[in-house]
């Protein structure tokens, strides 16, 4: 009988080995399936985009049209005649001089120009300062070799 | 009856043919020689308002009297009338700004309205045109010691002569419309 009780006790003993042993493996296993895997490193490709092109640099004329505008702007909205004649000799200064001729496009019509009376760059100052109106806008433009103005086309805007 | 349509219809064509030959200026460039014109009547507007405003400078007012004199043709002249007489007076145009800037008020404003053409520019057998521009002046004087304060608006009718000259610039012949400015005549004076 305690033989019996034995060899029951030893089994018994031997199948909760197992199932212990079996248990910590499967523990072990889980253990290992939880294990965060080493997420794979997206290497970001840097794709060098080509820098924009650089602006073409602005010529002289370019420069000129551009202050010249607003020169003409400020002069015939100049709030007083002070501030206008201040405005028209730092123009003046642009100018190889002040009897520099300026013509006036009214029309073109098949390639033939239609053009107001003549001025010098001085008269047009005085102009834009008296009326207050700044009807055209600079079509052509030429410079001297000390990149003083020397021709100036405007046009009817 | 047929012949005599005929030749009509011939005559009517010839006569276009012949017309538009002389005046060969289309629409627009038309357009803006009328643009020009008008647009200088409106810079003698803006002249006399500087030549008769008291807080213009001397030697302001006597440069603003050179531009506009240039506008004028030679021996032009412009009326001047007052709601207290029936009578125009007519000076020469720089006698009349010089007479503008010395009047005895402490204040002057001037101003002109309604600027437009009465009568087109049309071209005439020696190949200038001539048109009328009518103008509106409201005068207002005030003097402060005496507490005068004068008013009148005046109707004028100014004629306008436009001419295609030529002009040596640095070497190139430049073709440009002159346009002159001729008699200022008054048509009508209100309060």
């Amino acid at each position: 009988m305690k033989h019996i009780l034995f060899s029951v006790s030893l089994r018994k003993t031997l199948f909760l080995s197992l199932l212990l042993v079996l248990a910590l493996g499967a523990c072990k296993s889980k253990k290992k399936v939880v294990e965060p895997t080493p997420t794979p490193v997206v290497k970001e490709e840097v794709v060098e985009k080509p820098a924009p092109p650089a602006p073409p640099a602005r010529s002289a004329e370019e420069i000129a049209v551009e202050r010249l505008e607003k020169y003409f702007n400020t002069v015939s909205s100049a709030a007083s005649v002070t501030s206008a004649n201040q405005s028209i000799q730092e123009v003046l200064a642009m100018f190889s001089n002040q009897e520099i001729p300026i013509l006036i496009v009214i029309h073109e019509e098949g390639g033939v120009k239609d053009y107001d009376e003549p001025t010098t760059i001085k008269k047009y100052l005085d102009y834009l300062k008296d009326t207050k109106k700044n009807l055209n806008f600079i079509s052509d433009i030429r410079l001297d070799g000390s990149g003083k103005v020397s021709e100036l086309e405007l046009r009817r805007k | 009856m047929k012949n005599k349509l005929i030749l009509f219809l011939g005559l009517f064509v010839a006569t276009t043919v012949v017309t538009l030959a002389q005046d060969n200026i289309s629409p627009a460039r038309k357009q803006a020689i009328d643009s020009l014109a008008l647009e200088k009547v409106k810079d003698l507007s803006k002249y006399i308002a500087i030549i008769g405003n008291k807080e213009t400078q001397f030697s302001e007012a006597n440069r603003v009297m050179d531009r506009a004199e240039e506008l004028f043709a030679p021996g032009a002249e412009m009326g001047v009338s007052s709601i207290n007489t029936n009578e125009i007076a007519y000076y020469k145009v720089r006698r009349y700004f010089e007479r503008l800037m010395a009047l005895n008020y402490d204040k002057v404003n001037i101003t002109w309205y309604d600027i437009q053409y009465v009568s087109d520019l049309e071209r005439q057998p020696d190949g200038r045109y001539v048109g009328v521009i009518t103008v509106y002046q409201r005068f207002e004087g005030t003097s402060i010691e005496t507490g005068m304060n004068y008013k009148d608006t005046t109707k004028k009718d100014i004629t306008i002569y436009v001419e295609k000259k030529q002009t040596q610039i640095a070497g190139r012949t430049i073709e440009f419309w002159d346009v002159m400015l001729g008699d200022v005549r008054v048509t009508e004076t209100s309060a």
